[in-house]
């Protein structure tokens, strides 16, 4: 590309210096009158068609700035008045006649012309290129055809205009009739000049004095080529340099003036004609460039200060205002957060300011001194204040003599208002009903804004707690046991069905020594890992106190102890905790705060409940001598069921607990199965219940089955319900 | 969402909460609020009304524990009143009898204020079961 720019710079220097050099030739050779012939046209017409693409592309390639343009096309003007000027005051081009026409005096005559003719070519092409970008910044269907249909007539004037000259009849009708065309041609490309409109205020003052001084050098040069195309009267120097170098030249020179006569005239003319609404062009476009930007920002939302400072940015911005603040008041001034959302997340209390201090603002309070949002939150509509000195709902202020206008803007959420945004202006009557449209648009935008990042800090919460929930819910499996001790004596089986929400549900069994089986099941309050933390430490206890006693009172008050030390207040956990001997199928439990124990022998059921206060609920002996200790002589084909209150309190759609009732008989109902079966059972039953409902909490079931050891089968089941501590015997 | 509410009502010295509707680990925060904002204006005699309250989970319970130490110390007390038995089943089973004064109307806990009786005989309700 730039090869080909240089390219076509060369070779234009190249026709340009060939014509040089057969226009000294021919000086020399002949005294043939000045002005074209075939080699010298064939030869100019090949430079200027070079030299042109070569300013095309030059031009091109720079986005210009049309008042630039305008600007360069005024320097050309007025370097060619200079030049002419001088060329004229001047006597260094000197004619003698020849016939009917003249011819250079010498060979300096012919060189000067040469060269002032390639010259003032070139400007002329130059300036009708800067022209040709003007009329192209604001492209139409129709520009590229008005166009061309310009260049074309531009092309025959100058080809008539030469033709007829070098015949002796410079003012043949088909030159007088294509003139005449080319005349209304400029007019029309010349009113394609619409880019004057989207000028900022400060560009189209500029514009119109670089237009006026446009318009006025080429109708200078316009008027100066008519007055002097008299030809061949032989009395203007600068017309017969140009005529006897060629007089296509002259007619591009004198025709590119006409051309930016005319439409520098236009674009004076349109530019004084959008000077009064500048202005207001001018806010029109920074309110639209604002609200762009805002809708840009409505997705940039991560930081709430951030955000802030650019709205109120932007409202000084839109408004041209002198400040601009924003306030998002407490929560108790909010609206309320609808209930239950654990995860909702209020509007942080902030405030914003720009352009505006806290000591002026706080100025500015109403007439009983409630601050101004109040007037904003009455009707959550927008409040304008023309003249804060006059305005009987603001406080007479002695201290607040500058005048000054304000408007304030509610910010809504879910049709409550969550704020408010205002903008100062340092003259009063400054806001008026177009303002306060965009200001309004503005606040609706701020408000989602604002939303949407309350949003996302609500679903970061809500994310963090997904986390939190799966740590602890690997935690929780983690915890519980896989693999449960087996022996000929009893089947055992259990499960824990997490919810969502995992709650602190827990089991274990394990041989406290040969003889005993421990089992164990629990509920820790709360949720989450603080839950799960509080299960390890139980199992932690449980599995390392749980062989140093078998009096599981002894073993409940140990924990108690130990979880006293580490819990928080609002903590605690239930638990039941059961021991099997093995060879006697005695089992003897506790319950510290639990749910009862489902005993079901021979086909009935009953629920036994031992007293016991929940773990972490007392430090003190108390809770030891709240614990009782039961026991129960099992017998072949006994079943004993531990569950959490996941499973009595799991709810169906209508809010109704499955309760134990259920629980018993659905036990009951399936008592002859293995332990595996039973559990299985209660569950589908429990999910059958809830069908359509929630499950709020975990459900843990374990059952055990005593299958006997001979020699206490056969005996009556009997419950006792002893109150004492139970030694092993 | 289950829906909960507090009341708060000024009976003389002693300040009721009136329980409506769930009480889980979501509404919890809400009855902490509640009071939160009775010790902060130094209000120790504290009853908790269960009378419409529903439904009643361990973390409702937590609750009262967090706040019990602190009004004691201050010579002030929780007592419960008006437990339908499925929520008293609930107390009952983690022994909190053995920890607060539970009684069946809320006047008779307005009275024990009253009457500064520090260990009301405490009587077991009717749990239905």
């Amino acid at each position: 590309m730039n090869v080909n720019r240089k390219l076509l710079l060369l070779l234009a220097g190249a026709m340009f210096g060939a014509d040089l050099v057969y226009l000294v030739a021919r000086h020399a050779m002949t005294s043939a009158p000045a002005g074209g012939d075939l080699f010298h046209t064939l030869l100019l017409v090949l430079g200027f068609a070079a030299f042109g693409a070569w300013v095309m592309r030059v031009q091109h390639h720079a986005e210009q700035n049309p008042v630039q343009l305008v600007g360069k096309s005024v320097i050309a003007a007025t370097a060619l008045i200079i030049g002419i000027g001088m060329l004229r005051m001047s006597s260094i081009a000197r004619f003698v006649p020849a016939g009917e026409s003249f011819a250079p005096e010498g060979i300096t005559t012919v060189i000067l012309c040469a060269f002032l003719g390639i010259i003032a070519g070139a400007t002329a092409m130059l300036l009708f290129s800067i022209h040709t970008d003007l009329i192209f910044v604001k492209r139409r269907r129709a520009t590229r055809r008005n166009y061309l249909t310009l260049l074309f007539l531009h092309a025959a004037y100058i080809a008539l205009y030469a033709i007829f000259w070098m015949e002796g009849h410079p003012h043949a009708v088909p030159l007088a009739i294509v003139a005449f065309l080319l005349v209304p041609a400029m007019v029309v490309n010349a009113f394609r000049f619409s880019w004057i409109l989207v000028l900022t205020r400060k560009e189209k003052l500029a514009n119109l004095v670089l237009c006026f001084f446009g318009a006025v050098f080429f109708i200078i040069l316009s008027v100066d080529s008519a007055v002097f195309s008299g030809w061949p009267s032989g009395d203007d120097t600068f017309k017969m340099v140009l005529n006897a170098f060629h007089p296509a030249v002259d007619a591009l020179f004198s025709t590119v003036c006409l051309f930016g006569a005319i439409s520098m005239s236009v674009g004076f003319t349109s530019t004084l004609l959008h000077l009064p609404t500048a202005k207001e062009f001018d806010r029109k476009k920074a309110e639209i460039s604002s609200l762009h930007n805002m809708s840009r920002l409505v997705t940039e939302v991560f930081d709430i200060d951030e955000l802030l400072s650019t709205t109120t940015h932007l409202a000084m911005e839109i408004t041209e205002g002198d400040g601009a603040w924003i306030e998002l008041p407490s929560r108790s001034a909010q609206r309320p957060e609808e209930a239950g959302d654990a995860f909702a997340v209020p509007f942080p209390e902030k405030r914003s300011l720009r352009g505006i201090t806290e000591e002026r603002l706080g100025r500015y309070r109403q007439s009983g001194g409630a601050p101004l949002i109040g007037l904003v939150a009455e009707t959550g509509k927008a409040v304008t204040i023309q003249d804060v000195q006059r305005d009987r709902r603001l406080a007479a202020r002695e201290d607040a003599p500058e005048s000054g206008s304000l408007a304030l803007l509610p910010l809504r959420s879910h049709g409550g208002m969550v704020g408010l945004l205002g903008v100062y202006k340092k003259t009063p009557y400054e806001f008026d009903k177009d303002v306060m449209h965009v200001l309004s648009a503005f606040a609706d935008l701020v408000s989602i804004a604002l939303e949407n990042s309350r949003l996302i800090a609500e679903s970061l919460t809500r994310e963090r707690f997904k986390q939190e929930l799966l740590v602890a819910r690997q935690m929780q499996r983690s915890l519980l046991p896989s693999l449960l001790p087996l022996s000929a004596t009893y089947d055992i089986a259990a499960e824990s069905i997490p919810a969502y929400e995992v709650g602190g549900d827990y089991f274990d069994a394990m041989r406290v020594d040969g003889r005993h089986l421990g089992i164990t099941i629990g509920d820790v309050s709360g949720k989450g890992v603080s839950a799960a933390l509080y299960m390890a430490q139980v199992k932690g206890i449980f599995q390392s106190v749980t062989g140093e006693s078998t009096s599981t009172r002894d073993l409940l008050a140990r924990m108690n102890a130990t979880l006293c030390k580490t819990m928080d207040r609002k903590s605690f956990i239930s638990l039941l905790y059961a021991v099997l001997d093995i060879e006697t199928g005695i089992l003897r439990f506790s319950r510290a705060g639990h749910c009862p124990l489902l005993y079901i022998s021979a086909g009935s059921s009953q629920y036994l409940r031992p007293d016991g206060m929940g773990l972490g609920l007392d430090p003190t002996d108390r809770f030891a001598a709240s614990i009782d200790e039961e026991e129960i002589r099992m017998h072949s084909g006994d079943l004993v069921i531990l569950f959490t209150d996941g499973v009595t309190e799991a709810r169906d759609a209508g809010g109704e607990e499955y309760q134990y009732d259920r629980l018993a008989r659905v036990a009951e109902a399936h008592a002859d199965q293995s332990p595996g079966a039973v559990i299985r059972a209660i569950a589908r039953s429990v999910q059958e219940f809830t069908q359509g409902g929630e499950a709020i909490d975990d459900m843990t079931l374990l059952a055990l089955r005593w299958n006997g050891s001979g020699e206490t089968s056969g005996g009556d089941t009997e419950t006792l319900l002893d109150q004492e501590e139970h030694q092993h015997e | 969402m289950n829906d909960f509410k507090v009341g708060i009502r000024h009976m003389d010295t002693v300040t009721v909460f009136d329980l409506k509707g769930y009480l889980d680990a979501h509404t919890a925060p809400d009855l902490e609020q509640a009071f939160l904002s009775a010790i902060d204006g130094r209000k120790y005699n504290l009853v908790v009304n269960f009378r419409d309250l529903a439904y009643i989970s361990s973390a409702g319970l937590g609750v009262l524990m967090q706040f019990i130490e602190d009004v004691r110390k201050n010579e002030g007390d929780i007592k419960l009143s008006n437990m339908s038995p499925r929520v008293f089943n609930v107390f009952d089973l983690l022994g909190f009898p053995m920890l607060y004064e539970i009684y069946a109307e809320e006047r008779d806990a307005l009275e024990k204020f009253r009457n500064n009786v520090t260990h009301p005989p405490y009587q077991k309700p009717d749990t239905g079961e």
